[in-house]
């Protein structure tokens, strides 16, 4: 209290006091915001916010603060709850008045006491959230006490337990909501009259393999010992805000993992409807959403606001970032971070929205930093806004003047895409989901176009057909007179022998082993085709299933990949056949391998061309096609089995199972090596590095 | 065969005596700049509170209080009384009591114990002063202060005198016979309350961040940390991640900072040591109830070393080439006591006896002519140039301006050197895919300055390259800045690496020569004018030494090009420049700084022309208003390829680059800021104030007044004129 005091002695004794606004505008924006594109990268992006005022208390006059908890606008009017005074301050937002919120009873003031949540209805009545002393109070517009929430006295509150409330949130029909430590219920429910009604919006717990691990050791277990195990509870909901059609938005700290850190991830934020139930779906793509989850994992999300526009804003005080989503959890921007600069923080507390912008809380600096919508920033709700409404048309333009702002912004092309489609301009629409790497956006487009083209061209694509038919039966027929029989040429050969037992196996096979043919010729075909196929199917599938970054596709990784399997295959057959009395050669087992093969190999070129051709929905085609592809070659490989080795049908399927474990277990036996190499050579660079220093010290 | 042997000995040698790099003659620059000050009378009665007379200078006179070693500084010519610390720091109420010692100090040390690697913080009046164990000798001019440290093993000398109309310390230090080879002094401050003010006091202290910025001594702030920036940015070699970099951008360009208490006002230039210097300030509140800036100098560096499993700490020590640290203080009165009166200053300062020149104005962009980007070709993965701006594209886009009536275009050619674009060390002038130089020599209307940004910094390279040719850290290994992924801050693989000086001095000349056979006449440079870092290799380049190094490359680039243009250039590389490419025009926005001022446009005006960043290269949305604010010439950032060809490239965090979408807006911009600037004439910027907290006026030595309105409302001046929102007005008027 008395440092209180000193302090704001020596502010009134300045001579000159600041005005409220210290204005921001003319200096640098200390972050950079990011968003993720088509791939799943986080990519820097056009600064969708800026700051533009910093209050503290010393700058409105109302003495400096302590430790903020948390901050709430209702109208004009800023609520900041000043934990640490054990006070609240009002601020006007537009005519910067300032009072302090004395909170009364009878006209006996009352102290507050480690009050952490603060909530201002459409009435003007103030609900405080106080956990020191273990209420909630009710308080009219001038501070004077209507009513104290206490721990409801009904069997559902756990005894023992106290009744500490943190936030404090409330509906338009007058219930309000109440988060407690402790309380793994959800949140506790009282109604209009301030009764307990319940709880809601309980998390479930999450399944994992500790959990189900110890789920199954405690079938085992006696009653003490299962006492002494931990409990599995939901999440805490963390923080809560509600919007003005009353579904609650909230987030809670994640799964817990490994008993150390919480799995944060785009699931960690909720809307709920009056049910209870979690309706927010995300639609981020996958690659975006497997990114945002992986890289966000240890962050902590601490509060949230839903702001009138239809933003979700979410702040993580890790890293001191704010998220902003829209209504479908599409990511539009994280910006903001840790630091001694406007627009970073040292321990963001809590997050409002005041029109468009956004406040933030810090309670190590003591502030309140208010960031407003950059001209990107109005560009992109305005399209974002008309888009999430179904007025795709309307939003084209904007989302043009984003894409121009923001290359790597994925929602703009999309939003174009759509627009397009709309407009019956498919074979355009098809270019932005390209660049958006929307597959199922592409798909569609792609199909009315196929159906559009064809109606054009089907003449052209029919007398084609018929043409390729005709020259194909000319030429054949044209071989055949003049007794040129391809594939017997062919199956004359040590290579053709060979390719023949790809398709008939059981006397090709027969064959083979009796004259003993063997092709290395053939083995090296194989193995390219192998690696092509492997490069077609990245590269080369048809972009209604696949869109890939070809910058990404590296044939020497494929070609290593492909060798090492086909090399795992072989060395794991042999040796196993050798134990299972086998009496295939090493040399026969990679020709038979290689034969069996070729069906496989087929059917993916095959599903490849289809793929061109095809769109999303008829995917069963190609796996059907690659279904047989697999089944055929398993065929094919059984009957080299029966033929090379002289197994029967059980002992042939036995040793092909042999040979996936054989293979697994010399990959465990390659890992291993490996890591003691990378440990030697750890070791050796270690020294080396020692040897420099010591050397040129 | 000897004669051959004998002769390529005699053309190596005279070769390494003729680089421009050669150590004698940096030893020779050094040994110019050496002062050895007269020995002394001592001073005896060092119980006296009374201030002693000392020295006289002009309206300037030096006393000292031999009690306490306090240093007053009277200004005849406006009564102003300047005290090295203040006379009643016993009474602050906002400081501690450990504060309250240091208050009294006037050379604050931190010493390190390299055994134990603990660090302490001592000052000159606990150690020393209080125990009555230091020593005056007075000198002409002024006073010499010697203080045994007996917990370093060191005798500190601070001398104290006038020269040239200004006060000038100089800090230095003796081992004691018996020295203590394990203690070393980490950091030493020089007068740490000198420029200060009190709370509430009329007045600001004035740093030099980005463009300038104040503190008003009405600004309290309890909660937050102080301002501390290295001068002449970061050392690279101890830091391994960019992500500090990112929220603490390199903005400290002049070793200058000062304070405008009622009318007077004192700056303070560091001279000797400013690369070694760390500028710190604090706010009225955050230690006590004065603001006050000072510089700490580090004189040993160090490093967490990991080796295996172990961690351990290296030290290097700068002490070896930086025998002694000199500050200059220019008291300044009347007229010149703000923020514009110190920047006229330090710009005299900084010419010395050249003369001025005429400002000029005009369309300056910047201009991507090619990037690589990542493909494969049936799996085979390669790099592949694209061209956003050939020769061609580059002239129509100047005829179209031309069309729109803008003759005056400068334009700097980035991402055309073939090397450079790949991140590899810039050895050769050769141009990327595409890109036609001799195309480009032939376009007319517009001066073109072919840009080399990345002069000592590159990604590229094996690893043997790097061992061999790379700067080394302390731990001999070549260091590296890691980057780091935008969203978890964990660092990606790709990394930054310094060319070692070395290598630098050999291929530098080459370059030169190479560029001018391409028939290049002009020139822009990027880090070698903005950054400085230590290298560990060999004989070892401490970063003043690399400053020399590349302050020599920038002399010889303008004397080997017609025109010279350097990127954000420091102090010593500025007056080299005729035109400075991404001028600060606004601060860094730490907490405690309150308004920017356009110091840094202010110092240049005259020297070489500044430019402000691209308006649209991600600056904060007033960046405009800003670029008025401070003089800085308008600047845009233009490719001719759509905005889809930079999509997974370096250049993907760009916005609205491409020309056709953006010519239209641009060019109407562009003329509603020549409206303004047409009127300037030539003339040099001549001071700078705010009206209000929203409303700056820039004033020009012919009389031409600009004011710029940041407010979202119009304001209205005392004649009636009315600035617009968001929004700038030029006025006539009487000149300088």
């Amino acid at each position: 209290m008395k440092k209180i005091v000193k302090r704001l002695i020596s502010v009134l004794a300045a001579a000159t006091v600041l005005t409220a606004f210290a204005p921001t505008a003319s200096a640098d924006v200390p972050y950079r915001s990011y968003n993720y594109n088509s791939y799943g990268e986080a990519v820097e992006s056009a600064n969708i916010y800026e700051p533009y005022l910093v209050l503290s208390g010393e700058k409105i006059n109302a003495g400096g603060f302590i430790a903020p908890n948390d901050v709430f606008v209702k109208g004009d009017i800023l609520y900041i709850l000043d934990s640490g005074n054990n006070r609240i301050v009002k601020y006007g937002l537009t005519d910067k008045a300032v009072s302090e919120y004395l909170v009364s009873d009878n006209g006996n003031s009352v102290e507050l006491n480690k009050a952490t949540g603060i909530y201002v209805d459409d009435g003007g009545t103030v609900y405080i959230a106080d956990s020191g002393n273990q209420c909630v109070w009710v308080c009219g517009a001038d501070g004077a006490v209507k009513a104290q929430v206490t721990k409801p006295e009904t069997e559902y509150f756990q005894e023992g337990l106290e009744f500490l409330p943190r936030k404090v949130v409330g509906d338009a029909v007058g219930n309000i909501y109440v988060q407690c430590t402790g309380v793994y219920e959800g949140l506790v429910i009282f109604d209009s009259e301030l009764d307990f009604s319940g709880f809601f919006g309980s998390e479930k717990v999450q399944t994992t393999a500790q959990l189900l691990r110890n789920y199954f050791w405690k079938q085992f277990m006696t009653g003490e010992q299962k006492e002494a195990m931990a409990n599995y509870v939901p999440s805490e909901i963390y923080s809560m805000d509600m919007s003005a059609d009353n579904f609650l938005y909230t987030i809670t700290p994640g799964s817990l993992v490994s008993g150390l850190s919480y799995k944060q991830s785009a699931d960690s934020i909720r809307c709920l409807n009056p049910k209870g139930s979690d309706i927010l779906e995300s639609f981020m793509s996958k690659d975006v959403s497997r990114a945002f989850d992986n890289e966000n994992r240890y962050l902590n999300f601490i509060d949230i606001c839903y702001s009138e526009s239809g933003f979700i804003n979410v702040i993580d005080n890790k890293q001191g970032r704010i998220y902003q989503f829209d209504n479908n959890m599409q990511l539009v921007s994280a910006f903001g971070g840790v630091g001694d600069y406007t627009g970073t923080f040292q321990q963001p507390i809590a997050v409002e929205s005041y029109g468009d912008d956004i406040l933030v809380l810090d309670s190590i600096k003591n502030t309140v930093t208010f960031f407003s919508l950059t001209k990107t920033g109005e560009t992109v709700h305005r399209a974002l806004t008309l888009y999430n409404d179904g007025n795709y048309t309307a939003s084209i333009e904007p989302w043009y003047e984003v894409m121009e702002a923001n290359p790597n912004f994925q929602l703009a092309y999309i939003g174009v895409g759509n627009a397009l489609f709309n407009e019956g301009e498919y074979k355009r629409a098809m270019e932005y989901y390209e660049i958006a790497r929307d597959t199922t956006g592409y798909s569609n487009a792609y199909r009315e176009y196929r159906v559009m083209f064809m109606r054009e061209n089907f003449i052209w694509i029919a007398l084609l057909l018929v043409a390729v038919c005709v020259i194909f039966k000319a030429f054949k027929a044209i071989l055949n007179k003049k007794g040129i029989f391809l594939s017997k040429r062919l199956y004359a050969t040590d290579f053709g022998m060979v390719l023949y037992s790809s398709f008939h196996p059981m006397v090709g096979f027969d064959r083979l082993r009796t004259r003993k043919i063997k092709s290395n010729a053939f083995l090296v075909f194989v193995y390219l085709l192998l690696v092509l196929l492997g490069v077609c199917e990245q590269q080369y599938m048809g972009k209604a299933f696949v869109i890939i970054d070809s910058s990404e596709v590296n044939i020497i990784s494929v070609a290593l990949v492909r060798l090492a399997l086909l090399l795992l295959f072989v060395v794991a057959n042999w040796a196993f056949s050798e134990l299972m009395t086998g009496k295939a050669t090493f040399s026969q087992i990679c020709t038979f391998t290689a034969a069996s093969l070729m069906p496989y190999i087929i059917s993916g070129f095959i599903r490849v061309i289809m793929s061109r051709f095809l769109v999303e929905n008829e995917a069963v085609f190609m796996s059907v096609v690659l279904s047989v592809g697999i089944i055929c070659s398993f065929v094919v490989l059984m009957v080299a089995f029966a033929v090379f080795h002289e197994f029967e049908l059980g002992k042939s399927l036995f040793s092909f199972v042999a040979t996936a474990i054989g293979m697994l277990l010399i990959v465990v036996l390659v890992f291993l090596i490996y890591n003691l190499t990378q440990n030697v050579i750890d070791f050796i660079k270690t020294l080396f590095s020692e040897l420099m220093f010591r050397i040129n010290s | 065969m000897k004669k051959i042997i004998a002769l390529a000995l005699t053309i190596c040698i005279a070769s390494v005596s003729l680089t421009a790099c050669s150590s004698e003659e940096i030893a020779k620059e050094a040994a110019v700049d050496s002062y050895s000050l007269p020995k002394g009378e001592s001073y005896t009665d060092i119980k006296s509170n009374e201030f002693v007379p000392c020295a006289q200078s002009g309206d300037l006179s030096l006393s000292f209080q031999p009690s306490t070693t306090q240093l007053k500084v009277e200004n005849s010519k406006d009564g102003s009384v300047w005290y090295s610390n203040p006379q009643n720091a016993s009474e602050d109420i906002n400081a501690k009591q450990l504060v309250k010692l240091r208050m009294m100090s006037t050379l604050e040390i931190e010493y390190t114990n390299l055994s134990t690697k603990k660090r302490t913080t001592i000052n000159n009046y606990t150690s020393n002063v209080k125990s009555g164990k230091y020593e005056i000798s007075m000198i002409e001019n002024g006073v010499i202060f010697k203080y045994p440290f007996t917990e370093v093993g060191k005798n500190v000398f601070l001398a104290v005198y006038f020269e040239k109309g200004a006060l000038l310390t100089r800090f230095w230090y003796e081992d004691f016979d018996e020295k203590k080879p394990d203690v070393e002094i980490s950091a030493v401050s020089v007068l740490p309350y000198l420029v200060r003010g009190f709370m509430g006091e009329e007045g600001y202290l004035f740093l030099p961040d980005g463009s300038g910025a104040t503190v008003d001594f009405s600004n309290i702030v309890y909660s937050g940390n102080a301002y501390a920036r290295n001068i002449y940015g970061y050392e690279p070699t101890l830091i391994t991640s960019d992500y500090y970099l990112d929220v603490n951008k390199n903005s400290v360009y002049l070793p200058v900072y000062g304070a405008k208490v009622g009318e007077s006002a004192v700056m303070a230039i560091c001279e000797k040591g400013a690369e070694y210097g760390v500028l710190t300030a604090e706010a009225c509140g955050q230690t006590s109830s004065y603001a006050r800036a000072y510089v700490s100098y580090k004189l040993l560096n160090s490093i967490e070393y990991k080796v295996g499993n172990t961690t351990t700490e290296l030290f290097d020590k700068v002490g070896s080439s930086l025998d002694y640290i000199t500050t200059r203080y220019i008291f300044l009165d009347g007229e010149d006591a703000d923020y514009s009166g110190m920047a006229r200053a330090y710009r005299d300062y900084l010419i010395g006896d050249l003369q001025l020149k005429d400002t000029a104005t005009a369309l300056y962009t910047d201009i991507y002519a090619s990037v690589i980007k990542k493909a494969s070709t049936v799996g085979v993965p390669h790099n592949k140039t694209v061209s956003l701006t050939d020769a061609a594209e580059l002239e129509g886009i100047i005829e179209r301006l031309n069309a729109e009536g803008i003759e005056d275009i400068t334009v700097r050619y980035r991402l055309w050197n073939s090397d450079e674009i790949k991140g590899k060390k810039i050895k050769s002038a050769n141009s990327a895919a595409g890109i036609s130089f001799k195309a480009i020599k032939n376009i007319k209307n517009a001066e073109i300055y072919p840009a080399v940004l990345s002069l000592h910094t590159y990604s590229n390279g094996s690893y043997f390259d790097r061992l061999i040719n790379a700067a080394k850290s302390i731990t001999q290994l070549p260091f590296s800045w890691k980057k780091h992924k935008l969203s978890n801050l964990n660092e990606t693989g790709e990394a930054e690496y310094r060319v070692s000086i070395d290598w630098f001095c050999k291929n530098s000349d080459k370059l030169i020569e190479r560029l001018k056979s391409k028939g290049i006449s002009k020139l822009a440079l990027g880090d070698v004018a903005n950054s400085l870092y230590c290298d560990f290799k060999g004989e070892g380049a401490k970063r003043d030494k690399t400053r020399l190094v590349m302050s020599e490359f920038i002399k010889q680039s303008d004397e080997a090009f017609e025109g010279l243009m350097l990127d954000a250039a420091n102090a010593y590389a500025a007056p080299f420049a005729d035109i400075i490419y991404n001028a600060p025009v606004c601060h860094s926005n730490h907490d405690i700084l309150c308004k920017s001022v356009p110091f840094y446009t202010m110092v240049m005006s005259g020297i070489a022309d500044c430019v402000a960043p691209a308006y649209n290269s991600g600056v904060a949305d007033n960046a405009l208003l800003n670029t008025v604010a401070s003089g800085a010439g308008f600047c845009v950032a233009w490719m001719s390829a759509e905005m889809t060809e930079l999509s997974g490239t370096q250049l993907s965090g760009l916005s609205n680059v491409n020309f056709a979408q953006t010519v239209d807006d641009t060019v109407s911009l562009y003329k509603k800021v020549d409206a303004v600037y047409s009127k300037i004439n030539g003339s040099r910027i001549y001071a700078h104030n705010y009206i209000n907290d929203s409303v700056s006026l820039t004033e020009y030595e012919n009389g031409l007044q600009i004011y710029v309105n940041f407010g979202k409302e119009p304001f209205v001046l005392e004649d009636g004129t009315q600035i617009p929102a968001e929004s700038f007005t030029a006025r006539e008027g009487e000149g300088q």
